[in-house]
């Protein structure tokens, strides 16, 4: 009888569950259990506004972050021009991303993907005297806090199990699972020892705005204002080491000051909720492959961590990556009957 | 200096606004009363969608065009204030599509960031091989009307138009607050409005398009009903699962172009100064401001010739 290959997801953020969608789904001779401590609506993806945008990251070559920026846009276009949208928490979003001074690159690498971008036009810079330049396109919004769920649905619908614990290190998987996918995020710190992640403080304020229809982000990333399905998510923070999850009230005002500067209504706005999370910041993801000495027996174990902020945009991207990387290591595996 | 006016739809309110605006300092005393059977929210500016978009081709009308750009730019002066709220403007972005190539809209300098659809923005609406993006005010007469000045009631007579005409439409308000942009659709075959279009609002979204010329009927059709309903969710698939929150049918008042001018109606031995300005047909929240102006231009003239003005011009 054919013993099918047991894989285990760990983690129930953005990345956790995109991951294990594409796997369960691609790999019906696989058994995929997503296991994690924290599930939405209290996962760092969950507060997330989700827009997406990408930066653009030092060491990964630019192909492949064209790839995951691709990927994940067409992925979400086609749910967001679906009748599942709504429950799914997709959207698209027009908008304007200005800079106080003209940057270096005025065409990031990502503008080709997006949809209709554009540079703006004077009359439309003279919404925003502060700032020298702008450029104007539509992009897509996905909701955690609504797509983690309809993600979980779907990964359960295809034969996916799911566990509430939480792990505190690879051996105790290995006795379990004979392929370990890690995208626990900020968590990676501990659960594999990787020095090199951080976390970057973001504060936000859900407002009452529904009279605002657009986007609007200062090209420093720290402002922005984004409209959503049911609020508006205002903000932000970048405090680099920053591991305080209380809201803090400086950072409320300052936030408020500086986005009423952009849309004086929001003076106006009645505030729903505050949130914080910390963006699991990396200098570059790690999607990529290992095999590890776990109770005696060589594991592989594919990572899928360290999106810092960008985890919703680059989600279904890097999922497609590492199930890609899940197949190369069931190839590399002692031989089973059938893949 | 007495002044009625008759009529408290936008056209009506926006016009005493106008009035009072200009010449409340030069003529005292000045009275200016708005009388009208119907009042906000009971108006036929309170059911439209309340989208600034003038029909695609002025058909030479410029100085409707001119009217309908003055318009935008008022209201676009306002967002950087708070006040914007109270008035119910806001900008929202969208498309307006096409079956086949058209030439550009009379309104492309007036919006914001105008350009025409990408080919992939095409993919997203199947069906349509054409059109245009760009940013334009939205309007809520529900909102906007009481932000205008309001006043007494009274009922009257008025001259008839062979040239006015209602233009019946209806309209469904769904909750899908998922949506942030307008879609419009253009059958040159069908005429304007005859085609689905989806215009997002404060709280609910409109959908429409039904324009029956000749039809009186203020009551909503279960026929229109059906036809609006299937033809949106062809248009956007996402709408299967919005909730239908309201129905609603109003009468455009239609005419070949907008009568603004003045007529001096004889009754005894002096004559009543009447200054019209109706016939705006589906868009009167679009051309208010800049027909209110040219109202308070002729007022002004009326105020001149009386001597009950300045010598100087406004």
């Amino acid at each position: 009888m054919m013993k099918s290959v047991r894989v285990v997801v760990v983690g129930a953020g953005v990345i956790g569950f995109s991951t294990a969608v594409c796997i369960v789904e691609a790999l019906p001779f696989c058994s995929v259990t997503l296991m994690a401590d924290k599930f939405s609506p209290d996962t760092t993806s969950d507060g997330a506004a989700g827009i997406l945008f990408a930066a653009q990251f030092p060491d990964i070559p630019l192909q492949r972050q064209k790839h995951w920026f691709k990927d994940s846009f067409d992925h979400l276009l086609a749910i967001a021009q679906s009748q599942c949208a709504p429950e799914a928490g997709v959207m698209l979003s027009s908008g304007w991303q200005i800079f106080k001074e003209v940057p270096a690159v005025k065409k990031p690498f990502w503008s080709e993907f997006v949809i209709g971008f554009r540079l703006m036009t004077d009359v439309e810079r003279k919404r925003f005297p502060d700032h020298k330049f702008g450029q104007a396109f539509t992009t897509l919004k996905c909701e955690c806090s609504t797509y983690l769920p309809w993600l979980e649905k779907r990964f359960r619908k295809a034969g996916g199990q799911v566990e509430q614990r939480k792990v505190n290190n690879l051996q105790e998987l290995s006795n379990n699972f004979d392929i370990i996918v890690n995208c626990s995020g900020l968590g990676s710190k501990v659960l594999v020892g990787d020095t090199q992640v951080y976390p970057v403080r973001g504060q936000v304020l859900k407002v009452e705005a529904p009279w605002v229809q657009h986007f609007i982000r200062d090209g420093d990333g720290t402002t922005y204002i984004y409209p959503g399905i049911r609020s508006v998510t205002i903000g932000g923070t970048r405090q680099e080491g920053d591991w305080r999850l209380q809201v803090d009230d400086r950072d409320t005002k300052g936030i408020l000051e500086r986005c009423s500067r952009l849309e004086p209504s929001l003076n106006k706005a009645k505030i729903l909720n505050e949130w914080v999370g910390l963006r699991p910041s990396r200098k570059n993801p790690r999607v990529e492959r290992e095999v590890v000495e776990l109770q005696g027996r060589p594991v592989p174990v594919v990572h899928n961590y360290g999106h810092g902020g960008w985890g919703v945009t680059l989600a279904w991207g890097t999922a497609l990556d590492t199930l890609g990387l899940v197949k190369q290591s069931l190839h590399e595996m002692a031989p089973q009957p059938k893949l | 200096m007495r002044v009625a006016v008759i009529g408290a739809g936008v056209i009506g309110l926006s016009t005493a606004q106008s009035i009072y605006e200009h010449y409340h300092s030069i003529v005292s005393p000045l009275t200016i009363e708005v009388y009208a059977d119907k009042f906000t929210p009971l108006t036929t500016s309170d059911g439209a969608a309340g989208f600034w978009q003038p029909y695609l081709y002025d058909k030479g009308n410029v100085q409707e065009t001119k009217w309908n750009k003055e318009t935008f730019d008022y209201l676009l002066s306002f967002l950087k204030s708070p006040e914007s709220i109270k008035m119910g403007i806001f900008l929202e972005s969208g498309y307006n599509l096409c079956s086949e190539p058209a030439p550009d809209p009379s309104f492309k300098d007036s919006v914001l960031g105008f350009r025409q659809l990408t080919d992939r923005e095409l993919q997203i609406f199947p069906g349509y091989k054409f059109g245009w993006f760009n940013t334009a005010l939205m309007i809520e007469g529900k909102t906007y009307l009481p932000w205008l000045m309001e006043c007494g009631m009274w009922s009257g007579q008025l001259q008839p138009d062979p040239d006015l005409k209602p233009g019946r439409g209806q309209i469904l308000k769904v909750d899908a607050p998922w949506l942030k942009h307008w879609i419009i659709t253009h059958d040159f075959t069908k005429g304007t409005y005859n085609s689905p279009y989806i215009i997002p609002g404060y709280r609910l979204v409109t959908l429409g398009g039904v324009f029956q010329m000749g039809n009186w009927s203020e009551q909503n059709s279960s026929v229109d009903h059906k036809e609006i309903w299937e033809k949106a969710c062809q248009l956007e698939p996402s709408l299967k699962h919005a909730r239908i929150v309201d129905d609603w049918s109003g009468l455009r008042p239609v005419r070949s172009k907008v009568r603004l001018e003045r007529e001096a109606i004889w009754s005894g031995e002096t004559p009543i100064e009447v200054i019209h300005n109706y016939g705006h047909g589906g868009f009167g929240l679009t051309i208010h401001r800049g027909c209110a102006e040219e109202a308070a231009r002729l007022f002004g003239q009326i105020v001149e010739q009386k001597g009950k003005g300045p010598k100087a011009r406004l």
